[in-house]
């Protein structure tokens, strides 16, 4: 079943366009990488379905049919599309169970609750540290926050900015198996965007590569790994 | 001696507590929309003109408070329906809202004006006579002045239970640090806002109704050195720390009790004043701000 859809969407600031015609969708259980160069848009794409940045008034974006294109973000947030913000973006003076609950705004009480727990089972380091202010966690475990208050939301379409930036190879490679362990168990459906390859293309389905705010390339993870020039750029040669 | 030294350390507390509650109008509208309100103060005078008149109504008063407190939040409301927002949609910045807000004030205190007079009206002696005094020890503290304390601190209970231990309070934290990671998290911003402009408005009309038996209901309650001061103790918490003006406030409110003991009264607000200006070359991120870590 189709979860997300995007159509022809568009977007530009102050005239310069950042994303022209994208074209991408996300089926159920699906994890769908977008890879591409700094500044292609992949940041934009997100904010666009989020609706953090407006989208030109031909674009639509579809969530489970529905067009959510004109939606206030925390309306779109409530529907289920949750993202996980680039640079993590963790309320820093707010203490880890506050950010927590704040998250589960949109699901009310009980809910969070269970969900507030599923994500300490899922990241202990997290319970340990629940009543410390935010900010004053490391970058690691921020970015462990950050998804996890994502989840507390109730996501039925994740959405990931650069869940590898500025963080040490062994907290990635954690965060990429939990990542892992949440689709497997959960079922939900990803969107992840991430330039190291190496990193999110072993977990997903399908690739969208772009550049200059197009996609120049799609496929199957499969396909696209026998393609000659995918390989040498993304996956360093041989 | 010790004496004189502590009752003005109570009184000058207690009216730096005032200003406090009027720099805490300033703080939660920077935290939310990083602006400064001009007209924070004519919640102030407004506060305290509703307050006499529902209490001429003869409706007591507890119901007067209400009711004036309530009228002042929908006040609030309106100032970001009506000045915020249609600002905001025309791509205004800051300076526009200084503008239309300083106007407002000015609006406000002419409205007052035409509506009560210029001359100043006695205020009811609700909060106890300024004649009553408690006495422990040898030191006497005006009941007025225990009532202030009194209604201040409820207020600082409210205001941290309602921040800290309620899920709206928390998501008003959490848009103030971060609107759009609070977006993303479900969290209404509209609404989140449209409740910083209420409590803003709320603690300063409070403050004014308080600040009345000192100062008579007057219009000088809606501009002037009260504002500013309440400006001056929101600077020195930083504009971020709810808490820490409340505290610059009292340190205020003292120094200026002390400068009229020592000194003069004719200097007394010059002294508070350089204390703003010295506060803002030295620490403009403010003497009292413990919490001013933003992600």
């Amino acid at each position: 079943m189709n979860i997300l859809e995007t159509k022809d969407l568009s977007v530009a600031y102050n005239g310069v366009p950042a994303l022209r015609k994208v074209n991408i969708k996300a089926d159920k259980g699906e994890v769908v990488s977008v890879l591409g160069p700094n500044g292609a848009g992949k940041t934009t794409l997100l904010k666009s379905i989020s609706g953090l940045v407006k989208c030109s008034p031909e674009s639509k974006i579809k969530f489970l049919g529905n067009e959510i294109q004109n939606i206030l973000p925390h309306k779109i947030t409530r529907m289920g599309v949750v993202q996980v913000p680039e640079g993590r973006q963790v309320f820093g003076d707010l203490s880890v169970q506050e950010n927590l609950e704040v998250a589960g705004v949109s699901v009310g009480m009980k809910k969070a609750r269970e969900n507030i727990k599923k994500v300490y089972a899922l990241f202990s380091e997290l319970e340990s540290r629940k009543n410390q202010a935010a900010g004053t966690l490391s970058g690691g475990e921020q970015q462990m926050l950050a998804i996890g208050r994502a989840i507390v939301a109730d996501p039925v379409i994740l959405l990931i900015d650069e869940p590898s930036m500025g963080l040490a190879p062994v907290i990635v490679k954690r965060i990429f198996s939990t990542l892992k362990k949440i689709v497997k168990e959960s079922g939900l459906t990803m969107l992840i965007v991430e330039q190291n390859a190496k990193l999110s293309l072993p977990m997903s389905d399908r690739v969208y590569i772009v550049s200059q705010g197009k996609v120049m390339i799609e496929g199957t993870v499969d396909e696209l790994k026998n393609d000659r020039r995918i390989r040498d750029m993304y996956f360093g040669g041989n | 001696m010790l004496q004189d030294i502590l009752q003005n350390i109570i009184s000058g507390a207690s009216i730096g507590a005032t200003y406090g509650l009027v720099g805490l109008g300033v703080v939660f509208l920077w935290l939310t929309i990083s602006r400064i309100n001009f007209a924070n103060i004519s919640s102030a005078m407004l506060g305290a003109y509703l307050f006499i008149t529902f209490y001429g109504m003869n409706l007591g008063f507890f119901l007067s408070f209400v009711f004036s407190v309530a009228l002042i939040a929908l006040y609030g409301l309106g100032l970001r329906q009506f000045i915020y927002e249609p600002i905001r949609k025309r791509g205004g910045g800051r300076l526009e809202f200084v503008v239309a807000t300083l106007m407002l004030c000015t609006f406000w205190l002419n409205l007052i004006i035409v509506a009560y007079g210029a001359l100043p009206r006695p205020f009811p002696p609700v909060f106890g006579k300024s004649t009553d005094f408690v006495s422990i020890g040898s030191i006497k503290i005006s009941v007025l002045y225990l009532n202030i304390y009194f209604v201040i601190a409820i207020l600082m209970v409210l205001i941290y239970i309602l921040l800290n231990k309620t899920l709206i309070g928390k998501s008003f934290r959490a848009a103030a640090q971060n609107r759009e990671a609070a977006a993303l998290m479900g969290i209404n911003v509209k609404f989140t806002t449209s409740l910083s402009f209420m409590m803003a408005t709320c603690v300063v009309g409070i403050a004014g109704i308080l600040l009345a038996p000192i100062y008579f209901v007057s219009v000088e309650l809606g501009g002037g050195a009260i504002g500013v001061k309440g400006f001056a103790s929101a600077v020195l918490g930083g504009l971020t720390n709810p808490y820490g003006t409340i505290l610059g406030g009292v340190c205020l409110g003292v120094l200026e009790n002390f400068s009229t003991l020592y000194i003069s009264s004719t200097y007394k607000d010059v002294i508070s004043f350089s204390v703003l200006i010295l506060v803002l070359i030295i620490k403009p991120s403010g003497i009292f701000n413990w919490k001013s870590k933003r992600v």
